[in-house]
């Protein structure tokens, strides 16, 4: 576990999950504290996704989820989706599951669907993420479909943060998106810390995600085999060798 | 043929391609929405037209029956599932509450009304709204108890289910209504000419209503955050999800909409046609060759393909009556082979 003594606003305790037979996380322990970073790397397959859906409530029909998710010290772990978010989880999915043939503006605005019986004006939240892409506000009427894939990626994470999240997961966010693009989507969500969120980060780009972390997870084959603070993580050796590779 | 006749089966074949319309476009909803192909549609529209027929000449809307019967059903349903699940969490007190008044508490208020007033007089306005005051509930209800238990099973599993319920909706019609049918007053008895065509008031109430009704759903879906939702979750089932649009409350939207939808068409049909329990199966059915001809996705196409199908059945019931349901429904092949051409890759689930 981690040193520091601050409260876990996020914490998984013995976490597993399997398909049918086949196991793809296996009790995973794991914390994250309010305006955290904390990254989970490893390779393909390691069960990284698995993870994020899990703590989501968002695994497909045939995942099984055992043990137990800790939301601000509450079990959450039998709630539906909707109760998830509603308490303040959010996902941005690997495969950013945008509303393709509506416009980005109503993408944004369906991210507040749950937000919408709290007093919590949706035009602000439209503002705030605004104010971080403002190149969404001037494609709101396009289409989400019609956008390049880092525009895609900002309309993900917008309408993630729609629902005024505590904390917030992100799956592969530089996925396919080119090195200016993903910058400017890693210097987001550093910035995002700053506002109290506190993100869990995967990623295949080991290096950038350590840079912008707190705290790293090491993940192989269904196992945390590894964990520390971030700047830690970057200088172990395992991990230079496994996933960041010689410096140049 | 001349001209008068020309235009006379021309009215008549878009007043019942607008009736197809609202069929179409509430089976490309429920389809869209939950994967469903919504069957039993068209008993919502024999169901309703004689709920409209009864409350019309006095008699007790027997519909109201199958509405406390599956209404009890379904609070069972609903107790069974938190009673199976109480191992994970604790009974959901408050949402069996909502259950209860749902499904027991507002049947019975229905009967109540249905028993204590006297609805036979009344205009036909407030006959048509309290018939959907029975029939939007029961889709919802059908939803809970046949469709939401397994709303991830796939398309052919769902059909299967959809089947099963038609049958089962139409042995209770059977039942509860008798095999006679009815028909409704007529909405109005103006008529125009214009030239050789007699204009029938009728057609023209069709025709506004349905036209009425699309732009509505169109503003609906266009405006209105519940209507981005049913779409959202049309577009991408797991990014609703992500959001907070639960595949249930997504589902059970969309049954309501395609209940009111057919009650409407049937309330429509109703003053021209004898509608009996089983009257609707047909009907339903041009609804679903015209939803066809949108690939059950796009509305403005099923809305084109239900005029299409409406004028289709109306120049073969001149040409060759005997035939004109076999061309009707021939029309799906082409369409479906058109449409396979057309698109050539299944579209992203």
């Amino acid at each position: 576990m981690s040193a520091d003594n601050t409260k876990a606003v996020l914490e998984t305790r013995n976490l597993s999950v399997r398909y049918g037979k086949v196991e793809a996380l296996r009790a995973t322990n794991l914390r994250l504290c309010a305006g955290q970073i904390v990254t989970v790397i490893g390779p393909n397959g390691a069960g990284k996704s698995s993870l994020l859906n899990a703590i989501m409530g968002a695994l497909p029909t045939n995942g099984q989820a055992e043990g137990a998710v800790l939301y601000e010290d509450h079990d959450v772990s039998h709630h539906a989706i909707e109760l998830r978010l509603g308490k303040g989880l959010a996902l941005v999915p690997e495969k950013r599951e945008l509303f393709t043939t509506m416009s980005v503006e109503d993408n944004l605005v369906l991210g507040a669907y749950r937000r919408r019986k709290a007093g919590w004006s949706y035009r602000d939240g439209l503002e705030r993420i605004y104010s971080i892409f403002p190149r969404l506000k001037e494609r709101r009427h396009q289409l989400a479909g019609t956008m390049s894939g880092g525009e895609r990626q900002m309309v993900a994470i917008g309408r993630a943060l729609m629902s005024d999240p505590k904390v917030l997961m992100l799956d592969e966010p530089s996925l396919g998106l080119a090195p200016r693009v993903m910058a400017e989507v890693f210097h987001v969500i550093s910035h995002l810390r700053d506002s109290g969120v506190a993100t869990l980060l995967i990623e295949q780009n080991s290096r950038a995600a350590l840079q912008v972390s707190d705290y790293g997870y090491v993940l192989e084959v269904g196992d945390v085999t590894l964990e520390g603070p971030a700047a830690d993580l970057a200088k172990n050796p395992k991990v230079i060798e496994a996933y960041l590779g010689a410096k140049h | 043929m001349d001209f008068g006749i020309f235009a006379v089966l021309a009215q008549d074949g878009i007043t019942n391609g607008a009736v197809y319309a609202l069929l179409a476009m509430a089976l490309v909803l429920v389809f869209s929405v939950t994967r469903i192909i919504f069957l039993p549609q068209g008993e919502f529209i024999g169901f309703g037209a004689l709920t409209v027929a009864a409350l019309q000449s006095g008699q007790f809307p027997r519909l109201v029956w199958m509405l406390m019967a599956v209404g009890v059903l379904t609070f069972l349903v609903e107790i069974g599932s938190a009673l199976r699940q109480r191992r994970y969490k604790p009974l959901p007190g408050r949402h069996l509450m909502w259950s209860g008044i749902e499904n027991l508490a507002y049947p019975s208020l229905v009967w109540v009304l249905a028993r204590g007033l006297e609805w036979q007089g009344m205009p036909m306005v407030v006959q048509i709204l309290f018939t959907l005051g029975i029939t939007v509930p029961l889709g919802i209800m059908l939803y809970r108890v046949a469709f939401q238990p397994m709303a991830e099973a796939s398309v052919l599993v769902l059909l299967i289910v959809a089947v099963g319920v038609h049958f089962a909706m139409l042995g209770m019609g059977l039942f509860i209504f008798g095999p006679e049918g009815s028909t409704t007053q007529a909405f109005t008895d103006w008529s125009a000419e214009i030239g050789a065509l007699l204009v029938s008031g009728q057609s023209v109430v069709v025709l506004g209503v349905s036209a009425c009704l699309i732009a509505l759903l169109y503003l609906f879906f266009d405006r209105s955050l519940y209507g981005k939702a049913l779409r959202a979750t049309a577009v991408n089932r797991k990014g609703a999800q992500l959001v907070g649009i639960g595949t249930t409350q997504a589902g059970r939207m969309a049954f309501g909409l395609a209940a009111a939808l057919g009650t409407l068409a049937g309330t429509l049909i109703a003053p021209l046609n004898t509608v009996g329990y089983d009257t609707g199966f047909v009907v339903a059915l041009k609804g679903f060759v015209a939803a066809i001809v949108g690939g059950l996705a796009s509305y403005p196409l099923a809305a084109a393909g239900a005029v299409l199908v409406g004028l289709l059945e109306s120049y073969s019931s001149f040409w060759a009556s005997a035939y004109k349901e076999v061309i009707v429904f021939t029309l799906i092949i082409p369409v479906l082979a058109w449409r396979s051409l057309v698109s050539g890759h299944g579209d992203e689930e």
